[in-house]
């Protein structure tokens, strides 16, 4: 199998895992679903990545990253100010 | 073209995950028990079972501490073991916050634990009193031997009097703690457990009102006030017109003094509940008066008696303060975008009760806190998450001489700030808040560019090899032996070497790779390429079209592609040609070096 289709399928799994879960603790948060996956993601495309060159296909999924983890910063922020607001 | 259909139909539906993921992201927490609202006809049994599930497995060892610990506080007490008291007395401060904190988090105020948790409040507090009064009683104990000795009668009279205050007060402590027991009793019978230790609490809290009644009779027995004989037994007279009152009633505590100089004013120091109240200045026959609002007495009985001079005391005299209903009346609450608006008014009858505490409870938990104001009335604006939520407002404070009241339950729909408004609005109104916000976006991004930016660490290229004139130039052969020393993985042991047709060895696909590094290697030489690892097969072909070799090196690239990548099992002549083109593109590229 190809280190894309693998990839794929692990973020897949890893995905229905955190749904599967979250469905078992009676709980949906958005918030957690999107850091736990931002964390799957991040730890698949560096164990996919190689050393010297960069697939096409990763090559968007760094930007798609970039993107989670600047959300991500707003999360927290978000967080922060929640709490202090209390 | 048969793929754009599904990409364009995989490309809408992803669009439309994301909006749909978009509109939630203000309030990201889709479902969970505790905001399972429910309606009249159906209530979640799983959210139930999941709120409800292990309350009582948590709740039940802190109920049966709560009714353990006071027996052996009041023991401690009893046996005059203050250290051991006051462990005790901190143990169960512990344990009743522990259980207050429960009570909130599970949302359990509703109900008989709700009404323990209230009955063990109040028992906390009178123990505390408890504690504190007959710690002091023991120091009266010991200071009236020491004065005894002394013969100091006027501070004999003090102690007297202050032990009469507290005597009173300990009396009005027990009887508050016997309304608790009803309660305490039955709520620990419910869940089964053993209540004798709380039921030895109150026989030992009756033995020490008893012991200390014994001791303030025979101290008042003995007690003489400090007068000459002919003269009259009190110098200092005291009265109090009303001995029953309540909140907001005046008490009227009138006195006069015989013994002054006609005509000239003298001070009298009022004490209520052996506490000084006030220098009172006597009119010029003698007679003073002091109206006593009573507003902060708790309720029970309060002892008041005068003293001039430091040496003339009145007699005790008593005034008993009752507890008045209150009514709490909250108007219907204005909601707005995440908070809502509560107005309402607290009375005793028809008193308005003022700078009185008012805690807003939202869905149980504690939401707020305001005081009223002169006229009884209070107002204040909640934040509050959106949802339907269930508000209320309760008054219960021990410094009033007043019953706990709570209002009706009102039931708000808090609508969800738009987008831009409420919320955001306020997070931005603030200073702080916008450049936290600011400061958290602007990290992220510095992040997400060093992220795109990185390179990772990976086996060091080789250093570019220049060859001046006149120098020997190394056999491209032994260039390609290090390469494959280095790292490279060739299947067979012999390289093809110049002059070869075919090279030795090259007899499967599993040697390319060999022919592959060493012709790759051999071109990045000739053209002083910086790093000869990173090129591809196609790469390689690109780099060399402006040398005379680029036939044979794209030759060889196509098929070592073709055998390599395409899966298919390559014809045995075919990976020769391959072979050979490698070869004769290596040997063009020696003679040009040389």
């Amino acid at each position: 199998m190809m280190k894309k289709h693998l990839a794929i399928s692990a973020l897949a799994g890893w995905v229905l895992l955190v749904i599967g879960f979250m469905v078992l603790a009676r709980t949906l948060d958005l918030e957690i679903f999107f850091v736990l996956w931002l964390i799957g993601i991040l730890i698949i495309v560096e164990l996919v990545s190689d050393h010297a060159a960069t697939p096409r296909y990763l090559r968007s999924q760094r930007l798609v990253i970039a993107s989670g983890v600047i959300l991500f910063g707003v999360i927290v922020a978000r967080k922060i100010l929640e709490i202090l607001s209390k | 073209m048969r793929r754009l259909p599904a990409v364009l139909v995989s490309a809408l539906l992803v669009i439309g995950c994301l909006v749909l993921i978009g509109m939630q992201a203000g309030s990201p927490l889709l479902y969970s028990p505790r905001s399972d609202p429910g309606v009249p006809d159906h209530v979640n049994p799983a959210a139930q079972d999941m709120v409800t599930g292990d309350r009582a497995a948590q709740v039940l060892p802190l109920i049966s501490d709560l009714l353990n610990t006071p027996g052996s506080l009041v023991l401690n007490i009893k046996g005059s073991d203050f250290e051991y008291a006051a462990r005790d007395l901190q143990e169960y401060r512990q344990i009743s916050r522990q259980l207050d904190s429960l009570v909130i988090n599970l949302d359990m105020t509703e109900g008989e634990l709700n009404e323990f948790r209230k009955a063990n409040q109040q028992n906390l507090a009178i123990l505390t009193e408890l504690f504190n009064g007959t710690g002091r009683w023991d120091e009266l104990q010991t200071l009236e031997i020491r004065y005894r000795d002394s013969g100091d009668s006027q501070m004999l009279t003090s102690i007297t009097y202050e032990g009469e205050a507290l005597r009173r007060r300990i009396q009005d402590l027990y009887r508050d703690y016997l309304d608790q027991d009803q309660v305490m009793r039955e709520t620990g019978e419910k869940f089964g457990l053993d209540t004798s230790s709380y039921d030895r609490s109150i026989s030992d809290f009756r033995e020490i009102v008893s012991r200390i009644d014994e001791n303030q009779d025979e101290r008042m027995v003995t007690f003489t006030p400090a007068a000459t004989p002919g003269e009259r037994l009190y110098q200092l007279t005291l009265t109090v017109e009303r001995e029953r009152v309540s909140y907001m009633d005046t008490a009227v505590i009138r006195g006069l003094l015989f013994v002054h100089e006609k005509g000239k004013p003298d001070e009298v120091d009022l004490f209520i509940d052996s506490r000084r109240v006030r220098s009172i200045s006597t009119n010029p026959d003698g007679s003073f008066s002091y109206s006593h609002l009573v507003e902060h007495d708790h309720e029970g009985t309060h002892t008041v008696f005068a003293v001039y001079s430091g040496s003339v005391f009145s007699e005790i005299r008593t005034f008993f303060v009752e507890r008045e209903d209150t009514y709490l009346d909250l108007e219907p609450p204005v909601p707005g975008e995440g908070r809502v608006e509560l107005k309402g008014t607290l009375m005793a009858g028809s008193t308005p009760v003022r700078s009185a505490p008012i805690e807003i409870l939202a869905d149980g938990k504690r939401a707020g806190t305001t005081y009223t104001g002169e006229d009884g009335k209070f107002s204040i604006g909640l934040k509050l998450s959106s949802g339907n939520r269930k508000v209320k407002v309760i008054f219960s404070a021990d410094t009033f001489p007043l019953a706990p009241s709570e209002s009706a339950v009102y039931e708000v729909l808090i609508p969800t700030p738009g987008p831009g408004t409420g919320n955001e609005e306020s997070f931005l109104a603030s200073p702080l808040h916008a450049a936290i916000l600011a400061a958290s976006v602007c990290a992220s991004c510095v992040i997400a560019f060093f992220y795109l930016r990185r390179r990772r660490p990976g086996p060091k290229a080789p250093a570019p090899v220049f060859h001046l004139p006149g120098e020997p130039v190394p056999d491209p052969n032994e260039a390609m032996q290090e390469v494959l020393a280095e790292g490279a993985t060739p299947a067979g042991g012999d390289l093809a070497r110049p002059g070869d047709e075919r090279p030795p060895g090259v007899d499967a696909p599993g040697d390319l790779p060999s022919l592959f590094s060493a012709l790759r290697l051999a071109v990045s030489r000739h053209l002083a390429f910086l790093h000869p690892h990173s090129l591809t097969p196609r790469e390689l072909c690109r780099i060399s079209r402006d040398l005379a070799v680029q036939e044979a090196v794209c030759r060889f690239t196509n098929g070592y592609e073709q055998a390599r990548y395409s899966g298919a099992k390559v014809p045995e002549d075919e990976l020769d040609v391959i072979a050979i083109a490698a070869s004769s593109a290596m040997n063009s590229l020696e003679g040009a070096d040389h």
